[in-house]
């Protein structure tokens, strides 16, 4: 319970501020797999208690607050405690313990005088988290919201350092670096947990990743895989003789490619029994419900299960 | 007992006066006609008609008049209903403003269940529905329901608060003719799920459960075996904590079901939980409406698919899809009329400032003949992520959907040309409700006022019967309402306006507005008092953090003694209010009012009162 405070990764801004407060990376929730290779770790279990976590601490101990008596009081005190956390550099660690207490007040509020701290804290941009009753819906609707990040799902397997590498991150989260992370965390809540599986190529030293996730059918993850191993980058560039030796792939290459057997490459998987299996034949929620590790090789692709989801 | 201010104890009957002896005519029609024609009159604008035409006919209406509908519950007393109508089996009561949903009505403000129920206990014996909304509902309350009226069938509580699960034990004991009972949105302690377990075995007869809202677990066995009994259940709604296998089980014992919300609907992906959820949906050939749908994803979402095409309305706004899930899911719904959805943030490797707008390009082209469509932010609070529908989803809809007459559209940007679009593909809005989120926002292409975009739907949609505005506004939107908007019945307004004549323009020109709520708006007194002869005709009036005094509340309150007049202070202390507004206290002024009601002004905290 405690390591998910810790697991907002080392990047935590605590908010606009760029962040003092440096998290342990390294914390792995007891819903992570074990067979994960160990650079993964899993951020985003129980962010609910998280968030009001840093809610609380804000409210009552951090940062300099002025009229900070009714931490995370408001209804939406969930929310409201994001833009807090911008404006506070430092972020105080709390027990979870007393951030469940604030969901039961968050509820039982009284009217919508009662202000959140945040909203002593000048607005920016005029946002609208800090004006009481907007917007105009209804607290079942948002504590709702704030409960589905709750729910098991798949784990997220990249580490923050990842997400600066991985070509798939959006420009905007990863440039912007720590002062989204808060954010970052919010966002996951609502995004697809993400299902991260190398793909090493035959003959490429180097592997990437993929998210099983993003993509819904087997068009788009050979399309993906695609763009990564069939248009060269630097580091393919180096490689790409031993590939010319073996066939050459032609870079003119229509998504399906991988798929439809026109290319030198085949995408096969090894099921859990350790067969060999020829992608597409089962429907694409089977292959993405599990994580696999891709690998492409000439003639033959192979999917390695590298352990059982959530 | 100190009597409730808000009650109009000593309201006289507005009926006797019509006893005196020129309303008596001759009727036209011999009472038996009329009777029948009247038992097949249900709706209570018509029915409010026919009472108006002379005694006779008022009082065959009165007797006839089995359901009545009161939507201000301080309009008018329970006494007084009681009355007038003799023979009512069902009452619909709404109680708060509409605000209260949204936090800013303080607690214990009133609109108590209890006093009606004494009165209804001994005139309606035979009361069979209640339907309430916003009403402070005890567990006392649900359990003299529960005992005072043999013959109770239909409970629906919809955003009511001040009752636990035990309430609902109440109920379930000794109802025994229960045929609906229906929770959604409360604000009620979930102390377990016992409740469920208190129907008795014999219990067979309901047709409609709604439990969607609650939180805690019920028991599966006491809800599968109630499913098995009650062969007329057409509506089951369940929490979250059911999980896919047992919506399965459910599915099985009541393939009849008309509507469904499921619990959750994620899990790891197993064949035979699959292939046996597909064939239960597959023999449910009735199932018009889906909700539920928490953590739906595309493992298990297929399943649906044998059964959407049947589908008229879909609420997806807890399931928090993916754009190319939901596109996926309504290609499959060609019939669908109503669709709700929550917008969620895709994954980090789709393009983020449109993606969500290809979901509503799909609905557009794959749904055809939408009517209603309701779209929620999924992360209301964080400004900083650019994600969300824009207008390009709203336009795409349009061009699509011909028949859309209702939205409700929650976004972060707007421009003026795209809702211009919008009416002009469908020009046959009722219910136009846009929420730019950021308030105060202008078009953001031309950072002008959105006035000509409202000013498009109030020209264009000669039907509106409910708007709601948002964005950057001046006085020129109200100019267009007023002048345009001839149907409109409900306005909800917040940080717009310019000054005083924006209000005047829509109470002088809205000549059948009933409900208008106006909060964070610079209208003072002289727009209050502009209002002195509309208010008399409308349900309620709304003002909070506006510019209107203590002076022009007492100044209405004196000049129109029907109406009752209520003025809210803040009772915070000074220091959590000073540095957000600046201006110290803040007065909130709803202002209820309906045809019958006496004089009563309350106000609260007089002697801190700055004006």
């Amino acid at each position: 319970m405690d390591g998910t405070l810790g697991l907002l990764g080392g990047t935590t801004g605590g908010g606009g501020g760029g962040g003092s407060t440096t998290w342990s990376a390294s914390t792995v929730s007891k819903e992570d797999n074990p067979v994960m290779s160990s650079e993964v770790s899993s951020p985003y279990p129980d962010e609910t208690e998280l968030e009001l976590g840093l809610g609380l601490s804000l409210g009552v101990g951090g940062g300099g607050l002025g009229s900070n008596s009714k931490p995370a009081a408001a209804p939406w005190g969930q929310y409201a405690r994001i833009l807090t956390a911008k404006d506070f550099p430092s972020l105080v660690s709390k027990s979870s313990s007393t951030s469940s207490s604030s969901v039961t007040k968050a509820n039982s509020s009284t009217a919508g005088t009662k202000r959140s701290a945040s909203d002593s804290v000048s607005p920016r941009n005029g946002t609208s988290s800090q004006v009481v009753g907007w917007p105009p819906l209804r607290t079942y609707r948002m504590n709702s919201m704030a409960t589905q990040a709750k729910a098991p799902t798949a784990e997220d397997f990249s580490s923050p350092g990842e997400e600066n590498e991985s070509k798939n991150a959006v420009a905007d989260r990863t440039t912007s670096g720590s002062n989204k992370n808060p954010h970052n965390a919010k966002e996951k809540r609502f995004l697809k947990t993400s299902l991260f599986v190398k793909v090493n190529m035959d003959g490429v030293g180097i592997g990437r990743k993929v998210d099983l996730n993003a993509h819904s059918c087997y068009e788009n993850l050979a399309e993906t895989l695609d763009d990564m191993f069939c248009r060269p980058t630097t580091t393919i560039t180096a490689r790409r003789s031993t590939v010319e030796e073996n066939d050459v792939m032609t870079e003119a290459s229509g998504p399906s490619k991988l798929l439809d057997g026109s290319s030198e490459f085949v995408l096969t998987y090894e099921d859990k029994e350790g067969d060999w299996m020829l992608v597409g034949d089962v429907p694409w929620g089977y292959v993405a419900s599990s994580c696999y590790d891709i690998y492409v090789s000439e003639k033959l692709a192979a999917l390695v299960t590298c352990g059982q989801s959530e | 007992m100190v009597p409730d201010p808000k009650r109009c104890n000593s309201c006289k009957d507005s009926a006797s006066s019509r006893d005196s002896p020129e309303w008596t005519r001759p009727s036209a029609f011999p009472d038996e006609v009329l009777d029948r024609v009247l038992s097949l009159m249900e709706s209570h604008k018509d029915r409010s008609s026919v009472s108006l035409v002379c005694k006779d006919w008022y009082n065959a209406e009165r007797w006839s008049r089995s359901h009545v509908f009161i939507g201000n519950c301080y309009s008018v007393s329970p006494e007084i209903v009681a009355r007038r109508f003799p023979n009512i089996r069902s009452v619909t009561l709404k109680g708060k403003p509409r605000f209260s949903d949204f936090n800013l009505v303080p607690q214990n403000w009133g609109a108590d269940i209890c006093a009606w129920l004494a009165v209804f206990a001994a005139a309606y014996p035979f009361l069979e529905e209640l339907r309430l909304k916003r009403m402070a509902v005890s567990d006392e309350s649900l359990e003299f329901i529960a005992t005072s009226f043999p013959c109770f069938k239909s409970l629906s509580l919809l955003s009511c608060d001040g009752f636990s699960t035990d309430g609902l034990k109440s109920i379930a004991s000794h109802c025994k003719n229960l045929t609906e009972l229906d929770l959604q949105e409360n604000v009620m302690d979930d102390l377990g799920g016992g409740w469920l377990s208190c129907f008795s075995e014999n219990f067979v007869t309901l047709e409609v459960l709604n439990f969607a809202s609650l939180n805690t677990d019920v028991s599966f066995d006491a809800l599968e075996a109630l499913v098995t009994r009650c062969k007329s259940l057409r509506v089951l709604k369940v929490n979250k904590n059911i999980t896919l296998e047992q919506l399965q089980r459910l599915l099985v014992r009541a393939p009849q079901l008309v509507e469904l919300g499921t619990g959750s609907f994620q899990q790891d992906l197993m064949p035979r939980v699959y292939a046996e959820l597909e064939s239960a949906f597959n023999n449910c050939k009735n199932l018009h409406t889906l909700s539920g749908l928490w953590e739906a994803n595309f493992l298990y979402l297929p399943v649906l698919y044998v059964a959407s095409a049947s589908l008229t309305f879909l609420n997806l706004s807890y399931a928090c899809l993916t754009s190319s899930e939901l596109a996926n899911l309504v290609a499959h719904c060609p019939s669908l009329r109503r669709l709700w959805f929550a917008v969620i943030i895709v994954s980090k490797t789709e393009v983020l400032d449109t993606v969500e707008d290809k979901g509503l390009e799909a609905v557009g082209s794959s749904c055809p003949l939408l009517e209603e469509l309701r779209v929620f932010p999924a992360d209301p609070f964080d400004q900083d992520i650019v994600h969300g529908v824009t207008e390009s989803g709203f336009v795409a809809v349009s061009r699509g959907c011909r028949r859309l007459h209702y939205v409700l559209y929650f976004c972060r940007q707007m421009s003026n040309a795209a809702v211009a679009t919008i009416v002009q593909n469908c020009p046959d809005f009722t219910h136009f409700r846009l929420c730019i989120m950021n308030p105060g926002q202008p078009d953001y292409l031309t950072n002008e006022p959105m006035d000509e975009a409202f000013g498009a739907v109030v020209k264009t949609c000669t039907k509106l019967q409910r708007l709601a505005v948002s964005g950057l506004l001046t006085d020129l939107t109200f100019e267009y309402i007023g002048k345009y908007a001839k149907n409109l019945e409900t306005l909800s307004v917040a940080f717009a306006g310019s000054s005083d004549l924006g209000m005047q323009c829509v109470l002088g020109g809205c000549t059948k507005l009933r409900k208008l709520e106006i909060r964070d708006c610079p209208f003072g007194n002289a727009a209050l008092l502009s209002g002195l002869e509309k208010y008399e005709s409308m349900r309620s009036l709304w003002m909070s953090a506006c510019n209107v005094t203590m002076n022009g509340c007492r100044l209405l309150a004196k000049e129109m003694p029907r109406l009752n007049v209520e003025v809210m202070k803040d009772d915070e202390s000074d220091d959590s209010q000073a540095d957000k507004t600046g201006s110290g206290h803040q007065y909130k002024i709803p202002v209820m009012t309906e045809l019958t009601c006496t004089q009563i002004l309350k106000i609260a905290s007089l002697e801190t009162a700055r004006k």
